[in-house]
């Protein structure tokens, strides 16, 4: 895919990771190489262990490579410290988990303000949940939200500090099917309306169609990587 | 081996440092409860076994004067398992460059063993004869003084100086603690000593063949003491002795001193009031408390750190519990498996706790016997004690472990395998009260609601923090208490520097000739009497200390604190005394005179005086010598010295005034009691290791628990971007809150302690105040809390690497 410098979100050259299981070498993957654009919805597909999350991981700053350079906005991540690391994650990335993975001893607003302090300019929390339909379950702790709030929080968490690129693992995994339908859309329109990258992994070939571009995985290496000419909504959406 | 077995095995090692921590609060209070129990025990045993062994008298009969028919009369009552009369006088010991030693002779039977208080013969020999010139020495003062058998020691009579030949160091079940009498409990070796004479030497000494002034009484085992004592005053009767009262404290050798003498009357003093063996009841009654209160909590805490550490461990394994019931396990073999690790950690620590059970017990053993005089040891491993601290130990880890065993044993395993719901998220009660803690920084507001998260553990923390710190602050309370009593005895009671003792009563005037010697500031004479002071029935056998009306250098000062000086209106007493009579400011007591009848007299109470010891009473000096009728007495001087101990021709020339006993410095009592304080440092020390002990292997498991149970949280937070300095400050902080309310729950549980540890301390010999000084509060707390900090860098390195990557995605953690 021909694209300039300034548009691509994330760059990875001949990524490489292999973990270490006691006696064995288990190589995760196998010298990725791949380029996602500014303001894509990338649906990373593959099966359990094909690498999935461990490119999520590694765009993330979460882990670091074994070989290989990735870049993100003119920066090249794996060259940075660990507290570059730290404010890499703080101001150009937003997570979001399978798990939702929110503080339980703070509210929803309390979570979304976490993030928000940490940045010299976020978004403003109130208005951001109330986007979200949560305006009314501000002040609602984790345990008392149900799994599609907990998430819409999460989102909410991720965005507040305004970040280029979202990343997000399985975020419906754990979803029922409309919920997790609900949380695409919504993840969709964040996507369109503000120009973010998201980066989505899961193993539901499904969501692949909501994509503008999907990347297929299987043993660490990259074995489809195909724009979506005609993305569906995630409304439309059926598996 | 089975395959739980081998599970069991595995995940002990993987949490060996956790469950490791909750081995060594079981240890500890088993090892506590073994040292302090043992010792207690074995100190009481090694007391009863020496006096049983030596012949220690059941009463000792203290008479002007009494021949040995009838000590032989006494001896031949049924009920009697000995009598035997002895000479128990104060000499005045001329040692160079001494200012003054006042021994307490005693006379010995030649006849070994003695029928009543043998001596245990520690170094040298014993009398070569009855008439031979020679002394045994105690060992406390043979030690101190320097004398070894075949030194020379001059006793002073008038200006002669007889020399007597140190053949033996001995120690006497009568003095195991040597005191001088109730009033007197501390006297340093340096001005006082007990010394043994073979008994033909001393009648000769004394000019008092076959006539004693005590006569020590043997009872059979079960003998009417009652009846006894009557048919004793019976016996004594016919030789002209008045009356026999029964003291109810004791004085030995006191009324040896007596200023007043020539009426026959004498006294019974039992065993339980002997000063040496009421130290020693004191003592043990501290060390009984002490060897019970704690070892209960540390086995509390102990409970707790296993039930904190095996209800996360289940928790974290419920899916692999889930898997155990579906493939077929059964509830016992799960509940099984759990306990399996409380009885691991039981059976470890009381192994541990066992065997520094015995260490601590041989420690404290050494330590005391370097305080007292123990003649014969009955120093043994005590199985009886060892066996119920390990059954503690063990029982209260089986019923910690059973309670989340037994929660495991009962999971269904469709539950067990799902994720376990989001953690409770609530508002804290405190930011409902205090609101300005919802608008704090997420640093400070984080940290506090984990606090509230978890209340059960967070308060097993504190309360494992306050249990240190109570366990460090009770002890150091014993060192503050009698540290301020000291400062309180010498700094604020006594202003004067040395106090002359006269060898007899004698002139108040030799108080101005004194004052005229150059390096004598000031001279105040000192009238001393035995009395016994009655109120509605309750009666004491004290002191009454005439002082100078003005400017005394005996300072007198009530419980609050403000001066008071002695009043011709009416009698002063000291707290203890106050409180042993039951009377208060206002009442009217009765003054009988020990010896005699002369000086009986009723008098208002007219204040209460603070004295750490001796209970006491004063009067001015005038109005008891007006009691007495002999006006113009004194027993002693109060002298005030340039450079408080006088120069080296001061002192020998006090001490050559024909008067003079013996002269005692106060530099020298203080420092011989500050020494006496210091050998008690082993002591804290112990108490500090064990308290510091637990609180860290408290804090270390529950900030384990902690982290380990949020790893997901933190890496999250690490994930969206908090520094790793910033989750340490959180983590810091958060332990630091817990610590704090751990410190504001220990100061007055360690109060409370120190109170119950220091009411053996509060009798009629002594009261000891309890005192927390707010600088040993300061550096128990800050060292509490430096433990707390030093226990949670374990905790900090697994921050530190945790995997976000593999966190973030772990919905079990």
């Amino acid at each position: 895919m021909a694209a300039s410098h300034r548009e691509i979100a994330v760059r990875l050259v001949g990524v490489t990771k292999v973990y270490p299981m006691g006696a064995l070498q288990v190589q995760a993957l196998q010298g990725v190489d791949l380029a996602i654009l500014q303001g894509e919805f990338v649906v990373i597909l593959g099966p359990s262990g094909s690498g999935k999350t461990t490119i999520l991981n590694l765009m993330g700053g979460l882990d670091s490579p074994s070989g290989g350079r990735i870049f993100t906005d003119g920066a090249e991540i794996t060259a940075l410290t660990v507290g570059q690391l730290t404010r890499y994650r703080r101001e150009k990335v937003g997570f979001i988990f399978q798990f939702f993975n929110l503080i339980p001893t703070l509210t929803a607003q309390e979570n979304v303000e976490l993030a928000a302090e940490l940045v010299s300019r976020p978004l403003a929390v109130g208005p951001l949940l109330a986007e979200l339909g949560l305006g009314e379950r501000l002040r609602h702790f984790p345990s008392e939200l149900s799994g599609g709030e907990q998430q819409r929080v999460a989102i909410a968490r991720a965005l507040v500090t305004d970040p280029p690129l979202v990343l997000c693992d399985e975020p419906s995994g754990i979803l029922d099917y409309e919920t997790g339908k609900r949380i695409f859309a919504l993840m969709k329109g964040i996507c369109r309306q503000r120009g973010k990258t998201f980066v989505v992994v899961t193993h539901n070939a499904a969501l692949g169609q909501i994509a503008h571009r999907v990347i297929q995985l299987r043993d660490g290496r990259v074995v489809r990587d195909e724009v979506n000419p005609h993305p569906l909504e995630a409304e439309a959406l059926r598996w | 081996m089975g395959k739980l077995r081998l599970q069991l095995l595995r995940d002990l090692a993987v949490h060996k440092w956790q469950f490791g921590a909750a081995t060594l609060v079981v240890a500890l209070g088993v090892a506590l409860f073994g040292g302090a129990y043992s010792s207690y025990q074995n100190l009481k045993a090694s007391y009863a076994y020496s006096y049983q062994r030596l012949a220690m008298a059941d009463y000792w009969l203290l008479v002007d004067e009494a021949p040995e028919r009838a000590v032989s009369e006494i001896g031949a009552l049924p009920g009697v398992a000995a009598a035997e009369g002895r000479i128990v006088r104060e000499v005045p010991l001329h040692i160079p460059g001494s200012a003054g030693v006042l021994a307490r002779v005693i006379s010995v039977p030649q006849e070994r063993p003695a029928s009543a208080i043998d001596l245990v013969l520690v170094e040298g020999s014993f009398f070569s004869g009855p008439q031979a010139r020679e002394v045994l020495l105690e060992r406390k003062f043979a030690n101190f003084q320097g004398f070894r058998p075949g030194d020379t020691i001059h006793f002073k009579k008038g200006n002669e100086r007889i020399p007597f030949k140190v053949v033996g160091v001995v120690i006497s079940p009568e003095y195991i603690w040597v005191t001088k009498s109730a009033a007197e409990m501390f006297p340093s070796p340096r001005a006082f000593g007990v010394v043994f004479l073979p008994q033909e030497r001393a009648e000769a000494f004394f000019g008092s063949q076959g006539r004693y002034n005590e006569i020590l009484v043997r009872l059979e085992p079960g003998a009417d003491r009652e009846v006894l004592l009557a048919q004793m005053g019976q016996v004594l009767r016919s030789y002209h002795i008045a009356r026999l009262s029964q003291r109810d404290t004791a004085e030995v050798g006191e009324s040896r001193r007596d200023a007043i003498r020539g009426y026959r009357v004498g006294e019974a003093v039992a065993l339980k009031d002997q000063p040496s063996n009421k130290m020693l009841e004191m003592d043990l009654e501290s060390f009984h408390q002490l060897s019970l209160m704690f070892p209960v909590m540390f086995l509390a805490a102990a409970a707790m750190a296993i039930y904190t550490v095996l209800s996360r461990l289940i928790q974290g394994q419920r899916p692999q519990i889930g898997l155990m019931v579906a493939m077929g396990y059964s509830r016992g073999q799960i509940l099984g498996h759990y306990l399996g690790f409380a009885l691991v950690v039981g059976l470890l620590g009381v192994a541990v706790g066992t065997g520094g059970g015995i260490l601590l017990g041989i420690y404290i053993g050494d330590m005391y016997s370097g305080f007292v005089n123990i003649p014969l040891r009955d120093f043994q491993v005590r199985g009886d004690i060892l066996a119920v601290g390990a059954g503690a130990g063990l029982g209260v880890s089986l019923l910690a472990g059973l309670v989340p065993a037994w929660a495991a044993a009962g999971l269904r395993p469709a539950v067990a395998m799902r994720p376990s719901a989001p953690a409770l998220g609530r508002r804290p009660p405190v930011e409902a009260l205090f609101p300005f803690l919802a608008r704090l920084s997420y640093t400070w507001k984080i940290p506090l609601r984990n606090i509230f998260r978890n209340p059960r553990r967070s308060f097993y923390t504190a309360a494992g923090v306050a249990v240190g710190l109570a366990l460090i602050l009770s002890s150091a309370s014993f060192f503050d208490a009698f540290h301020s009593a000291i400062d309180l005895e010498f700094n604020g009671i006594r202003q004067y520097d040395a106090q002359l003792s006269f060898a007899q009563l004698d002139s108040a005037l030799v108080s101005r000739k004194v004052a005229s010697y150059p390096g004598v500031s000031s001279s105040q004479p000192l009238l001393q009497l035995p009395y016994r002071v009655l109120s509605e029935g309750k009666s004491k056998t004290t002191l009454i200390l005439g002082l100078p009306e003005m400017g005394s250098p005996y300072r007198l000062f009530t419980p609050e604190g403000k001066a008071i000086a002695p009043s011709p209106e009416g009698i002063l007493l000291t707290r203890v005394l106050q409180e042993e009579l039951g009377v208060k400011v206002g009442d009217t007591v009765s003054l009988q005179p020990v010896a005699g009848v002369v000086g009986a007299t009723r008098m208002p109470v007219v204040g209460i005086v603070e004295q750490p010891v001796g209970g006491m009473a004063f009067l001015p000096l005038r109005s008891v010598q007006d009691l007495m009728r002999q006006p113009g007495v004194a027993t002693g001087l109060m002298l005030e010295l340039e450079g408080h101990e006088g120069d080296a021709g001061l002192r020998q020339r006090l001490y050559d005034l024909p008067q003079t006993a013996a002269i005692n410095f106060m530099t020298e009592q203080r420092r011989f009691l500050d020494d006496l304080l210091a050998l008690m440092w082993g002591f804290i020390g112990v108490m500090l290791a064990f308290g510091a002990a637990l609180a860290a292997a408290i804090v270390f498991n529950t900030i384990m628990v902690n982290t380990t149970e949020r790893r997901r949280e933190i890496a999250t937070l690490r994930t969206i971007g908090l520094s790793q300095g910033r989750i340490f400050l959180m983590a810091t902080i958060e332990n630091l809150l817990l610590g704090l309310a751990g410190i504001a729950l220990g100061l007055p549980l360690g109060y409370v302690m120190a109170v119950n540890f220091m009411k053996a301390y509060q009798g009629d010999l002594m009261s000891i105040s309890v005192v927390l000084l707010p600088r040993t509060f300061i550096l128990a707390a800050a060292g509490i809390l430096l433990v707390l900090l030093l226990s949670q860098i374990p905790a900090l390195r697994l921050i530190q690497r945790l995997d976000l990557a593999a966190e973030v995605k772990d919905w079990n953690s």
